[in-house]
């Protein structure tokens, strides 16, 4: 066990960059517009045509006496939830290089056989990768994200008391914060189950290529999309990938609708409406009974296994 | 003694129509440092893939009973070795490196690390890509010598770096670091520098083990002779294994001839590795 957190902490070390500093900086981004709205133009006015001129901070005041505390929640909830989207968009990309890299970069500059001479399997390695990918930095984009959610809600409260309206009242109270940060999480673990093969297979393909492995990764992808659509006239492969996408879409999604759910009597919502039901994504519960994301994780643990195996046995150069 | 901790029979590697190793069998006793000597392309690197299980090869092969091939994760506990001089990780920090072994081998000791580090200049803080190329070495030797592995294979440990360097390192080798537990087989160009510290000498050519000795008996039965003129024939007949010239002297090197029948013909020493490799090199290719 000493060995594999070591491993995880090595990944850590070389990938600081991506697993801290990058949701740092998304982090620092939203912390900053947040500060910038707040505080810069707080001391503005804003023209709104045909009524006339109001403080921002009047306005406040206005919508913490005017809106009801249902509508309030709502508000909050669905704007400190949607804060997961650019890191989730930004953990993707991260991921994406992240795998591309991780069974190639050391076979390129050499230092594999540093790693190799040391007692370490080579299935423990990748996994170390797989967990690193799987566990880590979701749960490090996480961690970035509530501690800037966190700020963004005490600059909110600095706001509140300069609008002589009552923080707690308007935002700590109707912020549900730690269910809010739960959505996230597991927002982004289930995002990350929907990933696995695409994951699976970036390793395979970083574990095998001998150069390039951002080419190798999406070049044949390409090819096969169009080949397929010019033989066969249909687009499985390409909707193969789509529903992925979809699912990853869907798990980052369902908490609005769990949110909105909620309080579906805020926004006067007709259950009846067929189109909410087909926008309404299904609960997470459902998500994990899918099949396809069973399909998706035995596919994951295949190209995990052949990547673990060519990195084991492949004639490597000494 | 005869505990051969590795043993090799019939050992074969092809790569396509290639043919790297050619029937190689050799064994070699705990205690030991074997100087694994050859010219570029004689099958030095693909024989050190097999004995650390990088490669698959045809044949009978065992280091500590253990097939280097499908049991390669086992091996490893006990083995150690140090490929070339630029593979640690150019990303990693001293500090880090220096914990990641300790993280994963259970035989490191710290304390030894500390006791080696010391003797150098290297920052804990530095990654690895702004040491010089003679600090990642001193940096990678105090790693793999502060191990307690049963077998330390060295390739071309010292390429590239200045005398100074090999010297130390060859030194810290002997006196810290190697005792009768321990097994070392080290390749080289720099046959000269290792030639005091080996205990056996292989020497591989074509893929193909052309010497294999320990240097107490390469001692006993090769001899260099500085022969006097009016003995120049007289030696000659006797088929010297290779023949050079110095200062208008010829200088014969024989194989098997006792000593004092040699003494007659004019100075005899012991012939140097470097000698006894150009004469072995030159006997093969004829």
């Amino acid at each position: 066990m000493s060995t594999f957190l070591t491993l995880i902490k090595r990944e850590y070390w070389e990938h600081k960059t991506g697993l801290q500093w990058v949701p740092m900086i998304v982090g620092g981004i939203i912390v900053f517009g947040v500060f910038l709205a707040v505080f810069v133009f707080a001391n503005s006015d804003v023209r709104i045509n045909s009524v006339g001129s109001y403080s921002i901070t009047d306005l406040f005041g206005l919508y913490d006496a005017s809106v009801s505390p249902e509508q309030k929640r709502v508000a909050i909830q669905m704007g400190s939830y949607s804060s997961i989207i650019s890191f989730a968009i930004t953990l993707g990309f991260v991921s994406f290089f992240y795998c591309l890299g991780a069974l190639y970069d050391d076979r390129k500059d050499k230092s594999i056989l540093f790693w190799k001479s040391l007692p370490v399997s080579d299935s423990q390695t990748v996994l170390s990768k797989v967990a690193t990918v799987m566990l880590l930095a979701p749960f490090a984009f996480w961690v970035v994200l509530v501690a800037s959610n966190l700020i963004v809600m005490l600059l909110a409260t600095l706001f509140a008391w300069f609008s002589d309206a009552s923080a707690w009242d308007s935002i700590w109270a109707p912020s549900n914060f730690f269910g809010i940060a739960g959505y996230q999480l597991l927002a982004l673990y289930v995002a990350t189950l929907w990933a696995a093969p695409v994951i699976g297979y970036l390793l395979l393909v970083s574990s095998w290529t001998k150069k390039v492995p951002f080419l190798v990764a999406t070049v044949p992808v390409v090819l096969l999309i169009i080949a397929e659509s010019i033989i066969f006239k249909s687009a499985n492969v390409a909707g193969y990938i789509g529903e992925r996408l979809a699912g990853i879409w869907n798990a980052i999604m369902t908490p609005f609708a769990s949110i909105a759910g909620d309080f579906a009597q805020a926004f006067n919502m007709d259950d009846e409406d067929w189109i909410a039901e087909k926008l309404t994504p299904s609960s997470y519960f459902e998500q994990l009974m899918d099949l396809d994301l069973w399909f998706g994780l035995v596919a994951a643990a295949l190209f995990i296994i052949g990547a673990i195996y060519i990195r084991r046995y492949r004639d490597e150069a000494l | 003694m005869s505990n051969p901790i590795i043993n090799a029979k019939g050992l074969n590697k092809r790569y396509g129509k290639y043919h790297a190793l050619k029937d190689v069998s050799f064994t070699l006793d705990s205690g030991r440092i074997l100087g694994l000597i050859g010219p570029n392309g004689a099958g030095k690197t693909t024989l050190l893939k097999s004995l650390l299980g990088l490669t698959p090869f045809d044949g009978e092969l065992s280091i500590f009973g253990l097939n280097p091939h499908t049991q390669r994760d086992e091996l490893m506990k006990r083995v150690c070795f140090i490929a070339d001089v630029a593979v640690l990780p150019r990303w990693m920090k001293v500090s880090e490196a220096i914990d990641f072994v300790e993280g994963v081998h259970p035989r490191f000791s710290r304390e030894l690390c500390e006791k080696y580090m010391s003797k150098t200049k290297i920052k804990r803080n530095s990654k690895v890509k702004s040491l010089s190329k003679g600090m990642v070495v001193q940096l990678h030797l105090a790693l793999i010598m502060s191990i307690d592995a049963d077998l330390l294979i060295l390739d071309e440990p010292t390429l590239g770096l200045d005398i100074l360097f090999r010297k130390d390192f060859y030194e810290q080798l002997l006196n810290d670091y190697f005792d009768e537990n321990r097994t070392i087989i080290i390749t080289t160009h720099q046959v000269e520098e290792v030639e005091h510290i080996l205990s056996d000498l292989v020497f591989i050519q074509d893929g193909k083990i052309v010497l294999d000795d320990s240097m107490d008996a390469i001692a006993e039965s090769y001899y260099e002779v500085m022969v006097e003129k009016e003995y120049e024939e007289a030696a000659l007949a006797m088929n010297p294994l290779n023949v050079r010239e110095v200062f208008g002297q010829k200088v014969c090197l024989f194989s098997g001839i006792a000593k004092s029948q040699l003494q007659e013909l004019g100075k005899v020493r012991k012939p140097s590795v470097a000698d006894l490799f150009v004469a072995k090199m030159k006997g093969e290719a004829a």
